[in-house]
């Protein structure tokens, strides 16, 4: 309950606090301090309400916690000893923390050019709003105290898969090297693909178990619009929830438009008066895919070698045998849902990865193992179903 | 029933299989650290970078803008001097190049550092031209060296830059060949500021930017050369950035005449050779005659190649 608590409470007081700046409410300590508090009584309110899922004895596993548990603690030793040394972490979203801390506005010269170097001037701003407020509230710019955020959003993750799927699933997220160990985009690091992974889930959770825990359609778009806010990825993920929402839903998948559409909206109207900053627009580069289908055994084959990389291990192996098992067990809506959102997770990465103008094997060898980290979840779900009997 | 209930415990080992020397190496690293205070921690596993920042922004003010040299293919190390020096403001230039190019721009800083994998320092251009320079060879390697008087000027000796990739260097060369070493005095006009040095016996002294090296300035300039003894020279204007080379003449007594410009324009020189000594240039096309007693003449072409007219008699 509390790791998905405080992943509610890191996305609403991050797009809290990215509405705000964007409708120019100065962002200071007090802002922060605000929007904190907010956060947490929302995060609480709405991870409270409504009845979790009963707990099978293989749920508790004492042995499988304590597994979990030393990744864990590995991670959090490594984190308190070693300085952050990781690339995207502190090329952009970092710095980007530091700029909104420094300015106390996404309107200032930091997303003007007029201080430094941004290199990519437009990604989407939740985790540097809230990266931003622990240096208001911590009064330092020094990334030592920030750092812990990324090891706090692993461990909610783990407590919200022991939550919603077992101890085990947990432990074997844990045991995902490029969870626990990677130096890109592991716990260890400031990337924020572990954020985007965390929201998958907890989005996803809200399709799998609408049935059991009752709908709560509203906290299923407030966890797309986190995604939208978290990373240019989310936006296509978010998408393609809301599609697998619409079969869950139907019409009363309303309510979860409005939270979406805000976040948009905000986002699209402040990246307009910013300069663009160095990223690839896939906006423009995917209706080129039928041009560039020469460049589809490429991506297919490089998602591929990924898939069975050393730093997923058998994880991906398991995912499809899981599947294998849930459609002889002719558990098709287990099936359906799980397959659909990594299907679509990974339908749009191969597209992206098709029309890319950068070299293709480099982008994929420099990403994919991370962007699989985004539908850990969905994939957790299909492992734990499969393990389950009906 | 069994099988599916192990099926999860199997794929933790599977997986801990992989990512527990990781994790082990992880802590290993950490464990090798966790002794040290936090800035030798940051230094072992960051490098320079942070501690050199840190040193930067105490040696210039924080009001003032930095120009951030990079290493030419790589703006990485820039962009994380700019993580550990935040809040400050930069302009980040991949090479010095283009941080020439941006001559006249008003927004070009005043303060350079330069910054690479290998730390980051703050620097001036002079400096890290002259670092390019050293590194870059000469362009004459092989010039053939004269017996040159034991005191002469040399009417041109510049270190400066145009628009890249034009940058102007003095290349000289002095022989020794005699069984005794000859002292030789090198007054830079019209500051006369002097620099001497000791050429050993069958030694030579060579200098890829003669002006920089001896006087750490980039400037146009004459040199007054005094020697107390035999030496062979050979004193080169040099385009480094285009590989182009003319050879000048040992001037030993004022010259003039008539100059006929060979191309659309060109620029007549005017070095005295007397106290105050001063180097004065005007531009001309078509004929000029600059008659003088105290002055050496000579003219340069203003298109490239340089080439230069001197006056009758005087050959380099």
């Amino acid at each position: 309950m509390i790791g998905e608590a405080f992943l509610f409470a890191l996305g609403t007081s991050g797009a809290l606090l990215f509405l705000a700046a964007a409708l120019h409410v100065p962002i200071t300590a007090v802002t922060a301090a605000v929007a904190v508090i907010v956060a947490l009584i929302v995060a609480t309110i709405a991870t409270l309400r409504g009845k979790p899922s009963a707990a099978t004895s293989d749920d508790r596993s004492r042995l499988a916690t304590i597994l979990a548990l030393i990744p864990l603690l590995a991670v959090i030793y490594t984190a308190a000893v070693v300085p952050l040394n990781d690339f995207d972490g502190r090329a952009f979203w970092l710095l980007k923390a530091k700029g909104i801390a420094h300015d106390g506005s996404i309107h200032g010269p930091f997303f003007h050019e007029g201080e430094v170097l941004d290199p990519r001037n437009n990604y989407p701003l939740l985790m540097p709003m809230n990266g931003a407020a622990i240096l208001l509230l911590g009064r330092t710019y020094d990334d030592t105290l920030l750092r812990w955020l990324f090891v706090a959003i692993f461990a909610a993750m783990l407590s919200l898969i022991h939550r919603r799927l077992g101890a085990w699933p947990a432990a074997v997220l844990a045991w995902v090297p490029q969870f626990c160990a990677a130096q890109e985009g592991g716990a260890v690091s400031a990337y924020n693909d572990i954020v985007l992974a965390a929201f998958v889930a907890a989005a996803f959770f809200e399709l799998a178990f609408q049935v059991v825990e009752g709908e709560r359609p509203w906290r299923f778009g407030c966890w797309l619009a986190f995604l939208a806010l978290t990373k240019n990825e989310g936006l296509p993920l978010a998408f393609v929830l809301l599609i697998a929402g619409a079969f869950v839903f139907r019409r009363r998948l309303l309510p979860a438009l409005a939270p979406l559409a805000i976040a948009l909206i905000t986002l699209v109207t402040w990246r307009r008066n910013i300069p663009k900053g160095g990223d690839e627009d896939l906006a423009v580069l995917l209706p080129t895919l039928p041009q560039k289908l020469d460049r589809l055994p490429g991506a297919l084959a490089g998602v591929g070698q990924h898939l069975v990389a050393p730093p997923w291990g058998l994880f991906w192996f398991a995912v499809a045998v899981a599947f294998v098992v849930l459609s002889l067990q002719r558990r098709r809506r287990e099936l359906a849902l799980s397959a659909a959102v990594i299907g679509g997770g990974l339908a749009f990465y191969i597209a992206a990865y098709t029309v890319t103008t950068w070299i293709q094997p480099d982008l994929i060898n420099s990403s994919a193992d991370r962007l699989l980290m985004h539908l850990a979840g969905p994939a957790l779900f299909a492992l734990s179903a499969s393990a389950r009997s009906r | 029933m069994n099988v599916r209930r192990a099926a999860l415990p199997l794929l933790v080992l599977a997986l801990a299989w992989r990512s527990a020397p990781q994790l082990l190496e992880l802590v290993r690293g950490a464990w090798q650290l966790h002794r040290l205070p936090f800035a030798a921690r940051r230094a072992r596993v960051n490098g320079p970078l942070p501690a050199d920042v840190a040193k930067i922004k105490a040696a210039i003010p924080y009001d003032e803008p930095i120009a951030l040299i990079g290493p030419g293919d790589n703006d990485w190390p820039a962009i994380f001097a700019n993580y550990y020096g935040y809040p400050w403001r930069t302009r980040l230039y991949r090479d010095l190049d283009e941080y020439r190019l941006a001559t006249g721009d008003p927004a070009r800083p005043r303060h350079i550092a330069t910054v690479s994998d290998a730390g980051a320092r703050v620097a001036t251009y002079p400096e890290l031209r002259d670092v390019r320079l050293r590194a870059g060879g000469r362009v004459v390697r092989e010039g053939v060296l004269k017996p040159a008087p034991r005191t002469f000027f040399i009417p041109l000796a510049g270190s400066v830059d145009g628009p890249p990739p034009d940058s102007y260097v003095t290349e000289a060369d002095f022989a020794n060949d005699g069984p005794s070493a000859v002292q030789v005095r090198m007054t830079l006009l019209p500051e006369q500021m002097v620099r001497t040095l000791t050429i050993a016996p069958r030694g030579r002294a060579s200098f890829y930017d003669l002006v920089y090296e001896s006087f750490g300035i980039m400037e146009v300039r004459a040199v007054r050369v005094e020697a107390d003894g035999p030496l062979r020279a050979g004193i080169w204007y040099v385009n480094r950035g285009r590989g182009e080379a003319e050879a000048l003449p040992f001037v030993t007594a004022p010259a003039g005449g008539a100059f006929r410009c060979p191309v659309m324009e060109c620029k007549v020189w005017e070095v005295s050779l007397l106290p105050p000594y001063a180097i004065r240039s005007r531009r001309f096309a078509g004929d000029i005659r600059v008659d003088t007693k105290s002055s050496f003449l000579f003219a340069s072409t203003n298109e490239r190649p340089t080439r230069f007219l001197w006056p009758q008699g005087v050959a380099p």
